[in-house]
C-alpha cells in the first residue's frame, strides 16, 4: 500500500508541474561549460609551465648548478615555487574535471594525472621553445602588458642573499665593481678558488655573482657572464632587481 | 498495450511495437524525455523493488532505502534529459541510486568517507574474469548471506555483479571508478567473503 501511494505521489508531483524535468539546454549549456573551462584551465597551466621553463632557462637559475654545492641553496630558494604550486593547483583542476565531471566514467587516477602532466608538459615546453615569453617580458618591462605584466616584472632574476647581478665594471686581476640596476657599485673580490663555469668575463658583461659579502665588499665564488640571447633577464632591462643587493 | 504493476494494482497505457514486445527500459526513456509520463511511471515500476534491493545490501538499516527510493525517482524525473538512449539505462539510474544511498550514508557513518582511495589512484589493468563464479549459486548465495558483513568499498560492486548482474564496465560506469578497479574489489570482496562466510 505504501509503495502504491508513493508511486502516486510521484506521479502527481510530476502531474501538478512539482516535479519538472530540466530542459536539455541546461545540459548543453553545462557541458559547454565545462568544455571551456577544461580549455581555459588546460591553457593556463601550459602557460604556467612554459613561464617556468622560460624563467629558469633565462635567469640565470640552471647556471647556479655549474657552482657546485654552494649554488643548492641559492636554486632552492629561487626556484619558482609560488608558480609551481598554482599549476599543480591547475593540474589537478584538470584532472578532475575530464575525469570526474565530463562522464569518461571514474575519478582520477596516478595513470590518468600522469597522462595530463605529459600533455601539459609536451606543450609547454614546445610554447618555452618560441618567444612568445620573451615578447611579453619585453612589453611587460615596458608596461605594456596589462594583468600578466605584473608576473614577469615580479620575477626577474633569482632572489637570494647570495646571489648578486647586474653589470660587470673595472675588471682587473684581482676582482671587478659590480653596477647593479639600482645604480649602486659593489666591489667584487675574486681569488684562486673562484669559479668562471663560462669563462672569464670581460668589461660590460651582465654577469651573476654567487657570494657573500663582507665589510662592504663581495667575495666571490662564482662568476658567471649572461651574453647569449636566450639568457633575456639579464639582457638591457631584463635586470628588474629582485636578486640586487638590498632587496 | 495495457500493462498492470501487480504489486501496486497501477494500470500504465503503453504501446508496444508490432511484434508485441514490450518497449525497452531505453525506449521508455526516450518516451520520458518527449513528455510520456506513462512510460515514465513504468520504468518506476519496473526499478523500484530492484533499487529497494540494491539499497538494503548497501545501508545498515533497510527501512531507509525506502525512504530514498522516492528522492531517487525524482531526480531521476529532473535529469532524464541528460540520458542518452543510445545507452543502457540500468547502470544510469543505479548510478543516480547509487550517489543518493552514499548520500544519506555519509550522513550516518565515516565508513562512507573515502577522500583518497589506493585501489581508484592506483588501478590495475588486469582484469580477471570469473564470469564462471558469476553464475555459481553457491557464491551467490555466499555473497546474498555474508554481504552485509564486508565493507561497503567491497560489498557495493560484489551486489551489483552478483546480485544486480551487471558488468565491470557497467559498474565502474555507477561507482565513478575505473574499470580495472573494480575487478580488483570483486576479487578482493569475494576473498574477504569467503573468509567470513567460512567462519560462520
Amino acid at each position: 500500500m505504501e509503495e502504491q501511494s508513493q508511486e502516486k505521489q510521484l506521479l502527481e508531483k510530476i502531474k501538478t508541474g512539482e516535479a519538472k524535468m530540466l530542459p536539455k539546454s541546461y545540459f548543453v549549456g553545462r557541458t559547454a561549460l565545462l568544455v571551456v573551462t577544461v580549455f581555459l584551465a588546460g591553457i593556463l597551466a601550459i602557460f604556467l609551465f612554459s613561464f617556468a621553463v622560460f624563467y629558469i632557462s633565462s635567469s640565470g637559475y640552471s647556471q647556479l648548478s655549474h657552482f657546485g654545492a654552494m649554488g643548492l641553496p641559492g636554486m632552492f630558494l629561487s626556484f619558482p615555487w609560488l608558480t609551481a604550486i598554482v599549476l599543480l593547483i591547475f593540474l589537478l583542476i584538470l584532472a578532475y574535471l575530464i575525469f570526474n565531471s565530463t562522464g569518461i566514467g571514474h575519478k582520477p587516477s596516478l595513470y590518468s594525472i600522469i597522462l595530463i602532466i605529459i600533455v601539459v608538459t609536451l606543450f609547454g615546453l614546445a610554447v618555452a621553445k618560441t618567444s612568445f615569453h620573451a615578447r611579453f617580458l619585453n612589453r611587460a618591462i615596458q608596461n605594456n602588458l596589462p594583468v600578466i605584466g605584473a608576473v614577469y616584472r615580479g620575477y626577474g632574476i633569482m632572489h637570494s642573499d647570495s646571489i648578486f647581478s647586474g653589470t660587470a665594471t673595472q675588471v682587473n686581476d684581482s676582482g671587478f665593481v659590480l653596477e647593479t640596476e639600482n645604480g649602486s657599485e659593489i666591489p667584487v673580490v675574486c681569488g684562486s678558488n673562484t669559479r668562471y663555469p663560462k669563462g672569464k668575463i670581460i668589461e660590460g658583461d651582465p654577469v651573476m655573482v654567487l657570494g657573500s659579502m663582507s665589510d662592504g665588499k663581495l667575495s666571490a665564488y662564482g662568476v658567471n657572464y649572461f651574453r647569449d640571447r636566450d639568457d633575456i633577464y639579464f639582457q638591457g632591462r631584463g635586470m628588474m632587481g629582485r636578486g640586487m643587493m638590498g632587496n | 498495450m495495457i500493462e498492470t504493476n501487480k504489486r501496486t494494482g497501477i494500470v500504465y497505457n503503453i504501446a508496444v511495437d508490432d511484434n508485441n514486445i514490450q518497449p525497452s527500459d531505453e525506449v521508455l526513456a526516450a518516451k520520458v524525455q518527449k513528455g510520456d509520463v506513462e512510460a515514465f511511471s513504468l520504468l518506476v515500476s519496473r526499478y523500484r523493488q530492484k533499487l529497494v534491493r540494491y539499497g538494503n545490501k548497501l545501508l545498515f538499516n533497510p527501512s531507509e532505502a525506502e525512504d530514498v527510493i522516492q528522492e531517487i525517482f525524482l531526480k531521476t524525473y529532473k535529469y532524464i534529459k541528460s540520458f542518452n538512449a543510445d545507452k543502457k539505462f540500468s547502470p544510469w539510474i543505479y548510478r543516480i541510486a547509487h550517489n543518493e544511498f552514499i548520500n544519506l550514508g555519509k550522513k550516518r557513518s565515516r565508513e562512507y568517507l573515502d577522500f583518497f582511495d589506493p585501489e581508484t589512484f592506483f588501478p590495475h589493468f588486469s582484469l580477471k574474469d570469473i564470469t564462471e563464479e558469476k553464475g555459481n549459486l553457491q557464491v551467490k548465495e555466499m555473497v546474498g548471506e555474508c554481504l552485509d558483513k564486508i565493507d561497503i568499498k567491497y560489498r557495493e560492486p560484489l551486489a551489483l555483479y552478483y546480485l544486480e548482474g551487471f558488468a565491470y564496465k557497467e559498474i565502474g560506469e555507477i561507482l565513478n571508478i575505473p574499470t580495472g578497479t573494480v575487478s580488483i574489489r570483486i576479487a578482493r570482496g569475494l576473498a574477504k567473503l569467503k573468509i567470513i562466510c567460512n567462519k560462520d
